[in-house]
């Protein structure tokens, strides 16, 4: 805004002095002109009041001339002498009648008149106006005391008096109107030359004043006549006129009135000048030669004075207004366009000084190396960089070629690049390798032909890059990244020929080790030989689960790992974790506790990953406390499922818990002697757990045991089971129910002691502490009974229970009430089939549930596995538990024992020779006494379990061969056997 | 007839011995060169085909095996200690019938063999 308001200011001021410098050239033009034209007019001026008063001194001289003349003429005849000499009658008429007809003739000649010796008048004419009077003899006067007549009486023959040109006086008065008078006179003398007297001719200066005035017009200015003292004839005021011939006034004339004009022509006969006082032309007419004694010789002086046109005039003349009106626009258009070339020059020198200033700046202060050379090779210009570069200072480089600077082989290059560019005129990039005294670089530089204003290459331009450490950068990133590839590639490699390597010769250890132990069982000897073969195969299984987990963990990190997320009910996830670690809780002496808080819902995630996480979280904590609890609490947090897994074991410090979950640490390196385990369990976790967008969280102390929680993002449940179902869902009713119990009461003791009385008898237990989260829990678990408490916090049991039975997927629901009322009439119309009064008989309670849930009842189980080993560990492992067992070795065997008496669980291993598990089971599908028989699968190969289910069109149980897990599986007998007969009994045939 | 392709001396004589244990006749040779040479000669019932060996390595091998009509449905199992994904798919790209992974899950081959000695046309029948 300033700025601009600046322009502006500058532009007006820069407009206006332009104007002011314009119309003061033009105003100096114009009074150049004016002042010709002035002087070209005065001349014109001059030169016609000039001819004016040549014009006018003419006709005064004529005149003069003329009376002179006459005057002369008229002394001359001899009636004239004779008059004067001897008087008669007839002389004087015919005297008379002369002078007379002479004033007629003349008509300007006031009085002609002859007087004689004695100086009386002896004739006389007066005329007024046109009239002519002879004046009587009575009437003549004597003028012998007149000075004329004096002065005339001196004169000789043929000289002629004139009087000054004054005004006629009669009587002693001036006569009225004036008349101005000049008087001529000449003596007459006898032929004896005897003075016989004068003629005397009065002038009546009228006509000549009259014709002056006349010839005046023809003048510029004023024409004046002034006498030989310079007294107004013709003045400037005919007030002034004549003021000499007025008794008792001062004179005014030329010396008073105009004493400059006066000064300038009274020395002169005539001329012309200019003055302060305007433009004078003047000239005199001496009147005769004589006059009256003692005086001057009368003269006439003819004026003319013409004011000088003053400029302003001549400016101001309206004539010229056309001109101003035309050129004042011009002018200012003229400014205008003026004011604007010098605002556009100035603008543009102030660009171009501007832009001169900037380049000169980017040159000196650019990084890059900028110089210029001549043809020659000679540096021109160089900048700071350049010097630096160079080596050497700006003053020491300019004038000398690179040669100084540069080693040889760099000189030559670069005069191989400047004559290339010079020759080519164009422009053109290198990449140098260059050696200055400032140092070796490689530069990037561009040169570009130098030239004159007509094009001409005069010399080379280089403007260069300092590439030097870029490249070193590119070079040294180059070489990270080469290596860190190659060491890519060479973990890849080292871990894929670690895996080759390792597992060959393990392939014989196991497997010799697998001969051997059969071998020895065939053959028994020593049964140290077996143990120790047991250990051998033992340990090359741990080995080959190391490397697994060392393969694992690469893949993890190299992100290698490919989730398969799926719907899952967290809950049933967990608990078959709990179960599958149970014994070895137990085998450790620990108590294992598992704490569901709520409904933990539904996960979607890889179940295999989630799995291994729950089991090396839980295993973990098995695995370092002895003797102590171990609990596994589940509880949900808006969308977050919790999962603690704490224990009462050895702790950790904080310098340990920083390590833990790097690959191959443990707390202690002895720990892995003593506790097994690769160290790689809790680092492929952690890892996994941020793959499923959660993470495991770690708290522990020394000796006050670890909290290692898992917290993963729960897919908020949709409410797939709430509200009641329509009855269109009634295929939903076809489902198979779980084998767990749902205990429903609000009181926490209550519900804690039905669940660990139910859970000692092997029955899998959920809770509910409200009729909500029963009937949510109702239809998610689908469980095979419930234990419903009539009271509780949010709605009775009997509501409860009316809800339930409108929905056609659970009317069949087998429910145990339990009251401290009598039963009513409505445990009949709800479908209660049993009412228990509390406090309730446990026994009771036991053989109610166990008839809907499996229970660790005895249960006979065969088992039938080609692996003599397996086979005796896990009948060991069910004896132990309680079941009787019998055991076959081959498929066989096992068709050839059932037929004979049918087992209540058939524990099948899916590989072995000759009619392997899945021929046993094919072929029990076809025989109608071993079709109901529950089927546990054992396999250790990863077999898509519901292909068989399809194929063999029964309900199979799948487990995991696993050498740890046998106590487990027998612990799982019970359940498994309730399971898969109630799931039997769900899928079968009614008339089957 | 087994044939039993394996560099590893070690390897060998377990897997020989096991497989003589449960009834099988088994031929091991060392490389692939006497691999296809025992092919032509022994007509083995199956193949069992480590990869890495010296000279043409297993899946060479197995290529020509596919290549000539007479041996095109041998049935060929790789038993190898490269379990890489990469691996067995290229082993199945070769035309492998079943992929075994050392250390070898011993029921698993027998199993494996079984199958595909089964499926084998014209050897089954009275069993």
């Amino acid at each position: 805004m300033a700025e601009t308001s600046n322009n502006s200011g500058h532009r007006a001021l820069r407009f206006a002095l332009t104007l002011l410098a314009l119309i003061a050239l033009a105003a100096l033009i114009t009074v150049l002109l004016a002042r010709n034209g002035q002087r070209q007019q005065e001349t014109d001026i001059q030169l016609r009041n000039k001819s004016t008063i040549d014009l006018i001194v003419r006709t005064l001289r004529s005149e003069m001339g003329e009376v002179r003349g006459d005057t002369l003429v008229l002394a001359q005849p001899p009636i004239v002498t004779r008059m004067l000499a001897a008087p008669d009658d007839a002389t004087r008429t015919r005297v008379d009648k002369l002078l007379a007809a002479l004033a007629r003739i003349r008509g300007n000649y006031a009085q002609v008149r002859l007087i004689d010796a004695g100086g009386r008048e002896v004739a006389r004419v007066d005329r007024s106006g046109a009239a002519i009077t002879v004046v009587p003899v009575g009437q003549l006067q004597d003028k012998h005391h007149r000075p004329y007549v004096e002065a005339t009486s001196q004169l000789e023959a043929g000289q002629v008096y004139v009087s000054r040109l004054d005004l006629n006086i009669e009587h002693g008065q001036i006569q009225h109107p004036l008349l101005p008078t000049l008087r001529l006179a000449t003596p007459v003398f006898g032929a004896d030359g005897r003075r016989l007297g004068m003629v005397v001719i009065n002038l009546d200066g009228r006509r000549m004043l009259a014709s002056i005035a006349h010839d005046a017009q023809l003048a510029s200015g004023a024409i004046w006549l002034v006498d030989r003292e310079g007294d107004w004839l013709v003045g400037p005021d005919l007030s002034r006129d004549w003021r000499f011939m007025v008794p008792g006034q001062a004179r005014a004339g030329l010396a008073t009135d105009l004493p400059a004009v006066w000064d300038a022509v009274r020395s002169r006969d005539n001329g012309q000048m200019r003055g302060a006082f305007g433009l004078l032309s003047f000239d005199r007419v001496m009147l005769g030669e004589h006059s009256d004694p003692g005086r001057p010789l009368p003269q006439l002086r003819v004026l003319a004075l013409a004011p000088r046109a003053g400029l302003a005039a001549i400016l101001l003349d309206r004539s010229h207004l056309l001109v101003y009106a035309v050129l004042l626009p011009i002018l200012l258009l003229l400014a205008g366009w003026v004011s604007y070339l010098l605002a556009r020059l100035a603008r543009a020198r102030g660009e171009i000084a501007g832009n001169s200033r900037l380049l000169q700046d980017i040159f000196e202060h650019s990084s890059l190396s900028m110089k210029v050379k001549d043809l020659q090779g000679r540096i021109l210009r160089a900048n700071g960089a350049a010097a630096r570069l160079l080596g050497r200072d700006v003053g020491q480089l300019i004038g000398q070629p690179i040669d100084v600077v540069a080693t040889e082989e760099t000189a030559a290059l670069v005069h191989a690049h400047d004559h290339e560019v010079i020759e080519g005129n164009r422009v053109s990039n290198y990449e140098e390798q260059v050696a200055y005294l400032g140092g070796a670089y490689t530069l990037l530089t561009t040169r570009f032909p130098v030239t004159d204003e007509r094009g001409r290459v005069v010399g080379v331009g280089a403007v260069s890059l300092d590439i030097t450490e870029r490249n070193h950068m590119e070079e040294w990133l180059r070489l990270a990244k080469n290596q860190a590839e190659a060491a890519n590639r060479a973990k890849s490699t080292f871990l894929a020929s670690m895996s080759h390597e390792l597992r060959t010769p393990l392939n014989s250890i196991i497997g010799l080790g697998e001969l051997l132990f059969e071998q020895v069982e065939e053959n028994p000897g020593n049964p140290l030989s077996k143990e120790s073969l047991r250990r051998i195969v033992g340990a090359g299984r741990h080995l080959l689960a190391l490397i697994n987990d060392i393969l694992d963990i690469a893949k993890v990190e190299a992100g290698h790992i490919d989730l398969r997320p799926e719907p899952l009910l967290a809950r049933s996830l967990i608990e078959s974790v709990f179960a599958t670690l149970k014994p070895l809780a137990v085998a450790n002496g620990d108590e294992l506790l598992l704490d569901v808080r709520g409904e933990p819902g539904i996960l979607d995630v890889d179940a295999l990953r989630m799995r291994q996480i729950l089991i090396n979280l839980v295993g973990n904590a098995i695995k370092f406390t002895r003797d102590g609890r171990v609990t596994l609490r589940v509880d949900r947090e808006d969308d977050m499922l919790r999962i603690a897994v704490s224990d009462t074991g050895i702790g950790m410090t904080q310098e340990q818990l920083t390590r833990i979950f790097e690959p191959f640490e443990q707390a202690d390196r002895s720990i892995s002697r003593t506790h097994g385990g690769s160290g790689l369990g809790l680092a492929i976790s952690r890892q996994l757990a941020e793959l499923m967008g959660g993470r495991i969280d770690v708290a522990s102390a020394p000796g006050q045991g670890s909290v290692f929680t898992l917290v993963l993002p729960v897919n908020t449940p949709a409410q797939r089971a709430s509200g009641p179902a329509t009855s269109g869902a009634s295929g939903a009713s076809s489902l198979p129910r779980r084998a767990v119990a749902l205990v429903v009461d609000d009181d926490a003791d209550a519900r804690d002691l039905l669940r660990s009385l139910l859970e000692r008898d092997g029955v899998h237990v959920i809770t509910a502490a409200s009729g909500a989260e029963a009937l949510v829990l109702a239809r998610r678990e689908r469980p095979a009974v419930m234990v419903l408490d009539i009271l509780l916090g949010d709605m009775s049991g009997w509501d409860v229970l009316t809800v339930l039975r409108a929905d056609p997927d659970h009317a069949d629901l087998p429910v145990i009430l339990c009251t401290i009322t009598d039963p009513d009439h409505r445990t009949v119309s709800l479908g209660v089939i049993e009412h228990l009064t509390k406090p309730i008989d446990r026994d009771q309670l036991k053989k109610l549930v166990r008839r809907f849930v499996g229970t660790e009842q005895p249960v006979e189980v065969l088992v039938v596995d080609d692996d003599d080993v397996y086979r005796e560990q896990m009948a060991l492992a069910l004896r132990h538990e309680g079941h009787r067992v019998r055991m076959a070795s081959s498929g066989e065997l096992a068709l050839q024992q059932m037929r004979q008496q049918a087992p209540d669980l058939l524990l099948l291993d899916l590989v072995m020779p000759g009619i392997d598990g899945l021929a046993v089971i094919a072929t029990m599908r076809d025989e109608r006494a071993l079709a109901e028989i529950p089927v546990v699968l054992i396999t250790a190969a990863d077999v898509p379990l519901a292909t068989i289910e399809q194929l063999y069109n029964r309900a199979i149980l799948l487990v995991r061969k696993d050498a740890s897990d046998l106590a487990g599986v027998a612990r799982r007998v019970g359940c498994l056997f309730a399971q898969l007969g109630a799931t039997g009994a769900a899928g079968r045939d009614p008339d089957a | 007839m087994i044939l039993y392709v394996e560099d590893d001396a070690d390897n060998a004589f377990m897997l020989v011995q096991r497989l003589h244990r449960h009834g099988m006749a088994v031929r091991h040779v060392e490389d692939g060169e006497q691999a296809l040479l025992a092919v032509a000669r022994d007509r083995p019932d199956a193949i069992l085909l480590d990869v890495n060996l010296p000279g043409a390595d297993g899946l060479t091998v197995l290529r020509r095996l596919r290549d000539d009509a007479a041996t095109r449905d041998l049935p060929v199992v790789i038993v190898s200690a490269s379990v890489q994904d990469a691996a067995l798919s290229k082993a199945m790209q070769a035309g492998a019938d079943a992929f075994v992974a050392k250390p070898i899950d011993f029921d698993r081959l027998l199993q494996t063999l079984a199958r595909l000695l089964a499926d084998k046309p014209g050897a089954g029948g009275d069993c």
